[in-house]
Formats: structure tokens, sequence, C-alpha cells
């Protein structure tokens, strides 16, 4: 048995469970309204037992999953999570930059394409998306509000 | 010509479908999907039945009561559906990217895409003249029914090739069939739309609702009359959508020597661009930052589920449809009372469905649980 297998399903139990409980005990739903939460929810907290059941007792043999994929490593996640960081430091439109100046960087690619590809990226979202097609990026800094 | 000729027929159909038929209908779409485009039919279960309840966040669409909504604005409407899809499917392929940081295509596979190339992709379609004829069936009639939207036809005719394939295991990895079966039914399910929208004035999907309007507003009624006395509009617009469907493809053969140029960029600069275009898009659709952070919360949960093979498409149906399912289960409850799945269209459906779900895979299902 892959323990790991069973945390997911537990998990998205855990969740449906206690919106469920909040919605009952703390929001007092009336029925009209939590009927069909409640049905779709215990369908979930249900199908997630028989989950947890079945990946319990299926002893040596590793369960179904999608073939082809690399193992996560930590420097892509934290890549992929500093854009949210980015952002709300310096806004959308200096923040994607420099992003994208900072990774191009920290993977190893030259100045000359790490500026560039900044550059492009401020034409990008100032011209293009603020000016032409009128999307109200924001300028200033998340935290500025 | 076509319209005219299906009038008769789908007329008593489409109006015997009531709520109670939709709901399971639409149930039934979800399950399939589940089901059948999942090497683990429960996990595909899972993901439809969450995708259902991640949808019944916010304002109740029967009486206006905000459910789970943690005291929290944005949560009133919900979670929304560009973030869930965004996250859902391009964070888990950026962040493959992040972290191999290979190219798409790899350097060996690359030849230079020639004329001949590109019009032998587009013949591909004659060669498999029966999944490009079935799944544009499959398009048509589920563009057809009005309320149960288009959304689920191109995975259920995806799930029909790979069922009906000598080797379905192969589907994700290159299969031509595999293209040719959704985009069919994508382009096709619009024509099946505009069946009852023209002859019976009930729009098949949310573009046609757009366009029943414009008829509306332009003193045009669509309906069974709508075909005797302006049939020429009816087949100025079937023309206009083949039109369209045709330019599109012409466009896309243009720019395909210039797209391809995209999959020869290194992971490791894709991934960054990639994913400041899809927080700047989330961003576009509500102007809302939250949205932004709702990205990166359902990437971790694509990430997850494509990990431990739980069926993504499944989740994402169940969401877009799970509205629509909460309306038409409060109507029938309503109208019909608890025992509304007790009408013999809906009963012939649920028949059906299982017939369909529980047979072909019989085999794979035993396997899958264990009792070989």
């Amino acid at each position: 048995m892959n323990r790991s297998q069973t945390v997911f399903p537990a998990l998205i139990f855990a969740f449906t469970a206690t919106a469920l409980a909040v919605g009952y005990f703390h929001y007092q739903y009336s029925w009209t309204a939590f009927a069909f939460p409640v049905v779709a929810g215990l369908v979930v907290c249900l199908l997630c037992a028989i989950e947890i059941a079945t990946t319990s007792r299926r002893r040596g043999t590793s369960a179904p999953r999608a073939a082809d994929q690399p193992p996560l490593s930590l420097a892509g996640v934290a890549w992929l999570f500093a854009l949210a960081a980015f952002l709300y430091a310096f806004g959308f439109v200096f923040g994607a930059a420099l992003y994208l100046l900072v990774c191009l960087r920290g993977n190893d690619f030259s100045w000359r394409l790490s500026v560039g590809t900044a550059v492009v990226s401020l034409f990008a979202t100032w011209g293009i998306f603020i000016r032409v097609l009128g999307v109200q990026l924001p300028l200033k800094p998340l935290w500025m509000g | 010509m076509l319209l005219a000729a299906l009038l008769p027929i789908i007329q008593p159909i489409v109006l015997s479908f009531a709520s109670p038929e939709n709901f399971f209908l639409a149930l039934a779409g979800i399950a399939f999907i589940a089901v059948l485009s999942s090497e683990a039919p429960n996990r595909g279960l899972i993901a439809g039945a969450l995708g259902i309840f991640l949808s019944l966040f916010g304002y109740s669409p029967t009486d206006g009561v905000p459910r789970f909504w943690m005291g929290i604005d944005y949560m009133l409407d919900g979670f929304r559906l560009v973030p869930l899809a965004m996250g859902l499917f391009a964070m888990p392929e950026i962040l493959a990217l992040m972290t191999t940081g290979r190219s798409i295509a790899q350097a060996q596979e690359m030849e230079p895409i020639s004329l001949r190339q590109v019009v032998k992709g587009g013949l591909a379609v004659f060669k498999y003249p029966g999944v490009f004829f079935r799944s544009c069936t499959i398009g048509s009639v589920i563009g057809m029914m009005p309320g149960v939207g288009g959304a689920t036809a191109p995975f259920v005719a995806y799930a029909a090739a790979k069922q009906t394939a000598g080797d379905p295991d192969s589907f994700g990895s290159g299969r031509i069939e595999g293209v040719i079966a959704p985009e069919a039914s994508s382009n096709a399910k619009e024509g099946g739309a505009l069946v009852p929208t023209l002859a019976l004035g009930i729009p098949g999907s949310a573009s046609m609702a757009l366009l029943l309007g414009a008829f509306i507003i332009l003193g045009l009624q669509p309906g069974p009359e709508f075909l005797v006395k302006h049939l020429d509009l009816a087949f100025g617009a079937a023309m206009i959508l083949a039109f369209g469907n045709v330019a599109s493809s012409f466009l896309m053969f243009l720019l395909s020597k210039l797209l391809i140029h995209i999959t020869r960029v290194p992971g490791h600069a894709l991934a960054p661009m990639l994913l400041v275009l899809v927080t700047i898009g989330c961003y576009s659709a509500e102007n809302n930052p939250i949205d932004v952070l709702f990205v990166f919360a359902f990437g971790g949960l694509g990430v997850v589920m494509e990990r431990f093979g739980y069926n993504r498409p499944a989740l994402l149906l169940g969401f877009v449809l799970g509205e629509i399912i909460e309306r038409y289960y409060q109507i029938s409850v309503s109208a019909y009372g608890a025992t509304f799945f007790m009408r013999p269209i809906s009963i012939t459906i649920i028949a059906a469905a299982l017939l369909c779900l529980l047979w072909p895979n019989r085999k794979r299902i035993l396997r899958y649980w264990g009792y070989r």
C-alpha cells in the first residue's frame, strides 16, 4: 500500500466534510439552499471513502497515474510561486518584467536575452494590454492598495 | 434543408425533455467523462463530483443564499471558471517545463515543416471517416439538447473514439484520432445548437442565446414558423457557421509554420513567459487580483491530480455543469416531487448511461478494484 495515495482523497474528504459541517452548524442553511450541496458533498465523501479503502487493501501494486512525469523539483515550484511575490511587490507591469529578468538570468540565460524579454514584457503589458486592449492592469504594487 | 427535415423529428424529442431529463443527461455526461477518460474510474468520479461540489460555493441559483463563503467577499460569487481552468491545466504543464527545462519538442524530433506535412495533417480526417462522422453526430446531437451545454461534446466524442479504438491505451501519446474526435464534435455542436435555436426558438448554447437575442432585437422571432418565413436567414446562419470554420482552419494552416517555433523554445525560458501570460489573462477576466491567487491554488490541485491520476477534465466539466445540474434538480423536485427520476425518459437515460458505462468497462473496473 502506498500511503501517499490515500492522503489526497483523505484531504478531499476532510475539505468536503468540513464545508458541509460549517454549512449545517455555523451558517444553518435552509433545506432548500443546502439539499443539493449535501447530496453532492456526501457523494464526494462516499467516493473518497471507497478510494481510501480500495487503496489501503491493494498491496504491492502501484495505483494508476500519468506516465512520463518528471519528478517535482523544489526549484521549479519556487520559480513558479515567485511570480506571485513579484506581482504583489511590484505590480503587474513592472513585477512581470522583473520576474522574467530574474527568472531567465537565474536559469543561466544571457543578459541580452533576459533584458530583452523583460523589455518586451513591459511593452506587451503596458503597450498592448493596458493601452490597446484597455485591460486595467495595476501599475502600482498590490500592497499599496 | 437539414433544419427543415429534422424539425418534425426533433420537435417532439426536444420538447419532451423536461428538467429531470436534462438533470440526468448532464450527470451522465460527467460520469461518462469521469469513467471513460480515466485509468481509475473511481478517481474520475471523485474528480467529477468534486467539480460539482466546488461549483456550489457562492450564491445559490434558486434562492440567492450565499453558501460556504467563509466571510470572504470574493467567495460570494463562488470559485471562478478562468482561474480554475488555468490552474488545473496550464500550471502543471508550466511546472513540468520549469522542472525539466526541455523544450516541448525535442531537438532530434524536429523536422522542418513542409507544405506536404501540413496538407497531410489536414487530410488525416479523411483517413478516419468513422471517427469523423461519429464525432460530428455526437456533437450535433449534444448541441441540439438545450440546456445541457455543448461543453460536454468534445469530451464525449474523445471518450467514444478512445473506447472504440483497437488500443485505447495509446490515446494521449499523439494519436490523430484524439485530435479529430474532439475538434469535429466541437465544430458540429454549434451546427446542432442552431437547429433548436432557429426551429424551436430554444437556444442550445450560450452563443446561440446571443444569436437568438440578436434575432429578437431585429424583430425576428425564431420558432417553428421561422423556417417557413425566413428560410434564407436560416441558410445564411448555417453557411456563416460553415464558412467561419473553414476560414479559421485556413488561417491556422497559414500560421502553423510560425507557431511551430514556440515548441523549440527551452522550457526554462518558455515557462516564465507562459506563467506571466496566464496570470495576466486571469486578472483580465474580472480585474481581480484574488483570481491570480486562485490560479496558484488550483495549480497546486492540478499538479496533485495529475500526479495521482485524477481526471482533471471531469473536475472542470463538473464545475461548468454544476450550477445547471443544481438548477434542474431544484426545478425537478419542485415540479415533480422526490420521485422525479421515475419519469419514463429519465429511467431510459439512467439505464442507457449505466449500460454504456459499465458493460464495455466491466473488465477494467474489476481489474481496478482488484477482484481479478
